[in-house]
């Protein structure tokens, strides 16, 4: 159950097929992320690699016949008939293709049929369709996969392919599970049940006594955790400076190295992140400092390191141990910058305000909070209407709550627009709650037409856990994840809440679970998950979801779901877009 | 892998072999150990040793079996820090699901490809016979011509089966000489002579005679010269019908249809990539095959070395120098071969290497440095003549120890029961050792008189210790167990007095 070590072992089969000798690795634009975010370039050059090509940029490069070709693409329409023009006029000696996904007799006897010089060799197909974030964490990479509380098809197409994938690529043949309020989810799980059954010959694979799991979740189920801010390392440096397939880019981020423009985040490259990524802020500061302090006595400095300014002004002049360790070098750039941001933004004292929205019931106390935090010039208008949305979902149904108030305060500090509108925010969680109610773990009904104040509170409750002496007054939230993973080892997992796609038995002992979550997932809950296999060596646990969310992405993302029409475009407009007034439409005559 | 313990009340002793470290029962071998570990000590809170004391066991196989324990270790420690990054213990994992469709995609492609095959073998062999004795006068070539392949009737064809045009005093009746098929001048193509010889005739080389361009890239020559011969066709077409020799090439050349052409040109390609064999590559071999050497002797200087520092014999100092040598001139080699595939035609001065090819030729060179640094650079150097002799003669005097430790062994087994009062000082003196990560063993260090007073045989063993810390240059530890011997030498006097 570690999808990293699966990608890799595929990308590192397909590359010693071919034998020995120099090759090129044909890709296309998803397929290189693929390989990039599990492997080195470094790594790939030791095994004979020697070019990275683009299939639809290849076009043009000259004729190399003493190269052999690994070919790695997604089964698309698109990229067959690209390679089909490649195969007519090879401009490499032979050919070993590598499809990501299940592909059509069709499309085959196209390639075969454009394979005039006979320079393939090899096609099959490898089942590495998904981003392997770490051992237990996978993305898709979909931005906005909902339009209008709809799928968008390709998106579904999409993460129907990814799942399966992972499935393959575990080889496991799962009871599929999903939230039985989202009807996304619930498509999702009824395509891959169909996709299952209609490659039973790939899926045969021996239930021993216990039966893996695959859950489907919806975002919607937690739209608090992609709100937060985060104080872990990893998920830290997402929130504030967004990895993309495990590279951050670090253009435009004061007083970091020339030749640091991106930097590779990988647990598998750099033994200081594998140990770190996990920590709390304020111990990545120690763990750099004590390093840095080691050095120091090897060095015989008397120089004082005290602050991340000194720290770095002690890198630079020590160029000596700039070579020792790169690594260092590195995160002690990305840890300054970190700080540099939450100073500047006074991060701690919002994200205190967002764990006490979030885990307390001290409606008033936070009111002020968040009054006072909007008049400062400092915070940024994200953080800000994050704030306000925070509070709106929360205390939605309290008798005293200023949502207006404080939308009001947005508008006044100049607030764009787009990040003002509650009403649209709240439409998205809005859709799950009534559901949610009724079908609740408890698994009372209760009718939604007549929701009291307490029911609500009830059912808030469970998405805002209450504080439970934790020491640190940041990270007191915990995901809903986490609850539904505690359900799922107690064996307690509503059949109401949780029903099984096409009415299979859901009885039986559970070791393997893949959770995906359509509308993304977080850091924190990857986080979640690993300390949760930590903690229950029984099971094991892969995360994954349409995308790797900060809040940024995730806003992003409900904007989306809301605003836009089903088709994804703004031929049709959303049935209240008239009463939100958004002007990013334009009419249609 | 001496399994040494001691129980709690004050007879502590120690002992060596496959001791069970819960219930003290000695087993004899390790299979017999770990079956009585796991029925006797089959609870829960026993588990977890069990599981320690098996991985414990694996690796002191595995370091016994090994002939360099160096590598077990370092494998182990990689390993666990592996694990530390996963904190989840995950099975070993299966290989994912893969399916080929290998045997669909022959079948498609050779249905196709016959069909080609046998179409350009036809056309081969027609034109074979053309080229093979071309009358040089046009109607007698003609006569020639038509012998070989049977022309399609003119009357028969209206419309040139290409462009759809009709034929007209502009547009003349063109046949293919291969096939025999009618098409318009525009659509109709042209083989040049030197191309159908190398096709009909695999090692044929064009010569000067053949053309005035310089010979190679053969294909590239086809190529221009077929553009030239369709400019210069164009203009006198209506007038030279039969034009055999090409103005600017002055080479003869044959009127094809296009589909003919095609098969053709495709049989020629593949004739050239089978023959084609780049500069780069043959440098890329030699430098791999290098690079294999390297890979493989490097492992053998290694354990050479590290024979060497144990004070062994096994090898000879001389092989093991030109193993080193031969190392040396490896990298030499592979730096050498790098350094030339990097500069590959970087020098040229009209068409010098750039874009994808140029960026192939400095991965290379990266990644064979890199192989370098990992693998050649800063070899270790051998001891010399003298060195070694030191060595030896302390392997020899460790040798000799051990040989009497073991003969002590017998004796103490006797004696234990005597020495047992004393054992406790030689606790405190392990334990001395043990905490300063010095490690003496307690295996090679007792070269004793049998017949001793156990409180001599102490003072020897302590005397042993010191000798060693001194080669160690623990000096630490040698002012510490100096002060022990003393005690000793007192607690001796002491006894012997009162006796």
């Amino acid at each position: 159950m570690n999808i990293l070590l699966a990608v890799r072992m595929y990308i590192s089969k397909m590359i010693q097929d071919s034998g020995p000798g120099m090759k090129v690795l044909l890709m296309d634009r998803e397929t290189i992320g693929v390989v990039s975010v599990a492997y080195a370039q470094s790594e790939i050059l030791q095994k004979e690699v020697y070019l990275f090509e683009q299939i639809d940029k290849s076009g043009h490069g000259p004729i190399m016949k003493h190269l052999k070709c690994v070919v790695f693409l997604r089964p698309s329409q698109e990229n067959v008939q690209l390679l089909a023009t490649e195969l007519k006029s090879p401009r490499y000696g032979v050919y070993y293709i590598y499809f990501s996904g299940i592909i059509s007799k069709a499309a085959i006897k196209v390639l075969a049929e454009s394979d005039e010089q006979e320079v393939v060799r090899e096609i099959q197909e490898f089942y590495a369709d998904f981003f392997a974030i770490g051992p237990h964490l996978f993305s898709l990479n979909l931005e906005k996969p909902i339009h209008g509380m709809e799928w968008n098809p390709n998106s579904l197409q999409r993460s129907v392919q990814g799942v399966l994938s992972v499935l393959l690529s575990l080889k496991k043949n799962p009871i599929i599970r999903y939230q039985h309020f989202s009807p996304l989810a619930r498509r999702l799980a009824e395509s891959i049940r169909d996709t299952v059954l209609k490659e039973s010959s790939l899926f045969h694979f021996q239930r021993g006594e216990s039966v893996p799991l695959l859950l489907i979740l919806d975002r919607r189920c937690d739209p608090i955790t992609p709100l937060l801010n985060q104080w872990t390392y990893q998920a830290m440096v997402h929130e504030l400076l967004t990895i993309k397939n495990n590279r951050v880019s670090l253009v435009g981020v004061p007083g970091a190295p020339k030749d640091m423009s991106e930097v590779l985040l990988s647990a598998e490259q750099d033994e200081f992140y594998a140990n770190n990524m996990y920590l709390n802020f304020g111990d990545i500061g120690q763990t750099i400092k004590s390093l840095m302090d080691e050095f120091q006595a090897k060095a015989k400095s008397h120089q004082k390191v005290e602050s991340i300014a000194d720290m770095k002004a002690f890198v630079e002049n020590y160029p000596q141990f700039k070579k020792m360790s790169g690594a260092v070098t590195k995160h002690v750039t990305l840890v300054g910058e970190l700080s540099r941001v939450v100073t500047q933004h006074n991060l701690l004292e919002i994200s205190e305000a967002e764990q006490e929205l979030s885990c307390q019931e001290e409606h008033s106390q936070s009111l002020t909070k968040i009054r006072r935090l909007l008049a400062t010039d400092q915070i940024r208008d994200i953080d800000a209407s994050r704030l306000v949305f925070l509070y709106a979902i929360r205390y939605n149904k309290h008798p005293n709550k200023d949502i207006l108030g404080l939308v009001e305060l947005l508008r006044r500090r100049g607030t764009p627009d787009r990040l003002i509108d509650v009403k649209f925010f709240f439409s998205y969680y809005a859709t799950s709650v009534d559901d949610m109610l009724r079908y609740s773990n408890s698994g009372e009904t209760v009718s939604s037409s007549f929701l009291t104040t307490k029911d609500v509170t009830k059912i808030t409750e469970k998405i805002f856990k209450g504080l439970k002496g934790v020491e640190n007054v940041f990270t007191q939230h915990s995901p809903v994840l986490k609850d539904i993973m505690d359900n799922i080892v107690k064996g307690r997992l509503s059949e109401d809440a949780f029903p099984a796609a096409g009415g299979e038995s859901t009885a039986g002992r559970i070791q393997d679970v893949i959770i995906f979550m359509v509308g993304g997932v977080t850091h924190e809950e990857s986080f979640a998950v690993h300390q949760f296999c930590r903690a229950n060596t029984g099971i094991r646990i892969v995360l994954g979801g349409t995308l790797i969310h900060n809040s940024q992405s995730f806003m992003t993302d409900v904007e989306a779901a809301v605003r836009y029409s089903a088709s994804g475009t703004s031929l049709k407009y959303p049935q209240n877009s008239a009463s939100s007034g958004s002007g990013r439409h334009p009419k249609l005559t | 892998m001496a399994t040494s313990t001691h129980t709690e009340d004050n007879e502590s002793r120690i002992r060596e072999g496959f001791i069970c470290p819960i219930c003290m029962e000695d087993l004899a071998t390790d299979d017999q150990l770990l079956l009585h570990f796991e029925e006797a000590h089959n609870t829960e809170e026993d588990n977890d040793v069990l599981q320690a004391f098996k991985d414990f066991l694996g690796k002191a196989k595995k370091i016994l079996k090994s002939d360099n324990p160096f590598e077990i270790l370092e494998k182990t420690s990689s390993k666990s820090s592996q694990q530390k990054q996963d904190h989840v213990e995950w099975d070993p994992q299966d290989f994912g699901v893969i399916r080929s469709h290998w045997s669909d995609f022959r079948k498609f492609r050779s249905n196709r490809m016959d069909f080609y095959a046998a179409e350009t073998n036809k056309l081969i062999i027609r034109l074979d016979k053309i080229v093979s004795c071309l009358p040089s006068e046009a109607a007698k070539r003609r006569e020639h011509e038509q012998n070989i392949v049977t022309w399609v009737n003119d009357e028969d064809v209206q419309l040139c089966p290409q462009c759809a045009k009709s034929f007209n005093i502009l547009r003349r009746k063109h046949h293919c000489r291969v096939c025999g098929t009618v098409q318009c001048h525009q659509c109709s193509q042209f083989l040049l002579l030197s191309f159908a010889r190398k096709l009909t005739n695999p090692s044929y080389i064009p010569t000067l005679d053949d053309n005035k361009e310089k010979p190679s890239p053969p294909k590239r020559l086809t190529h221009a010269a077929f553009h030239a011969l369709k400019r210069t066709g164009s203009t006198t077409s209506l007038t030279s019908l039969t034009s055999l020799i090409d103005t600017d090439t002055g080479e003869g050349h044959i009127r094809v249809c296009y589909y003919c052409k095609q098969l053709l040109e495709r049989r020629e390609q593949q004739m050239d990539s089978r023959s084609q064999n780049a500069v780069i590559a043959e440098l890329y071999n030699e430098m791999r095959k290098y690079m294999e050497k390297g890979a493989e002797l490097m492992p053998v200087f290694l354990k050479m070395l590290e024979s060497f520092s144990q004070g062994e014999s096994t090898y000879n100092l001389k092989d093991a120098q030109e193993c080193r040598l031969k190392l040396l001139k490896i990298a030499e080699y592979v730096d050498g071969y790098s350094k030339k595939i990097q500069s590959l035609g970087i020098d040229d001065e009209k068409n010098p290497t750039s874009g994808t090819a140029l960026s192939l030729q400095l991965k290379i060179r990266l990644s064979a440095v890199n192989f370098l640094k990992e693998n050649l650079l800063g070899l270790p150097n051998l001891p010399t003549e003298e060195q070694l002799l030191v060595l030896q003669a302390e392997r020899r005097q460790a040798i000799e120890k051990r040989i009497a430790q073991e003969k002590k062994a017998v004796f103490e087994k006797r004696e234990t029961e005597t020495r047992r009062q004393y054992m406790d000082n030689q606790k405190d003196f392990e334990a001395v050792s043990v905490d300063r990560g010095w490690g003496v063993e307690t295996s090679n260090i007792r070269n004793v008189n049998e017949s001793d007073d156990p409180m001599l045989q102490q003072m020897q063993i302590m005397r042993n210790y010191i000798q060693q810390a001194r080669r160690a240059n623990r000096y630490d530890d040698v002012v510490i167990l100096e002060a022990n011997l003393r005690d000793l030498q007192i607690e001796h006097e002491r006894m012997q007095s009162q006796s």
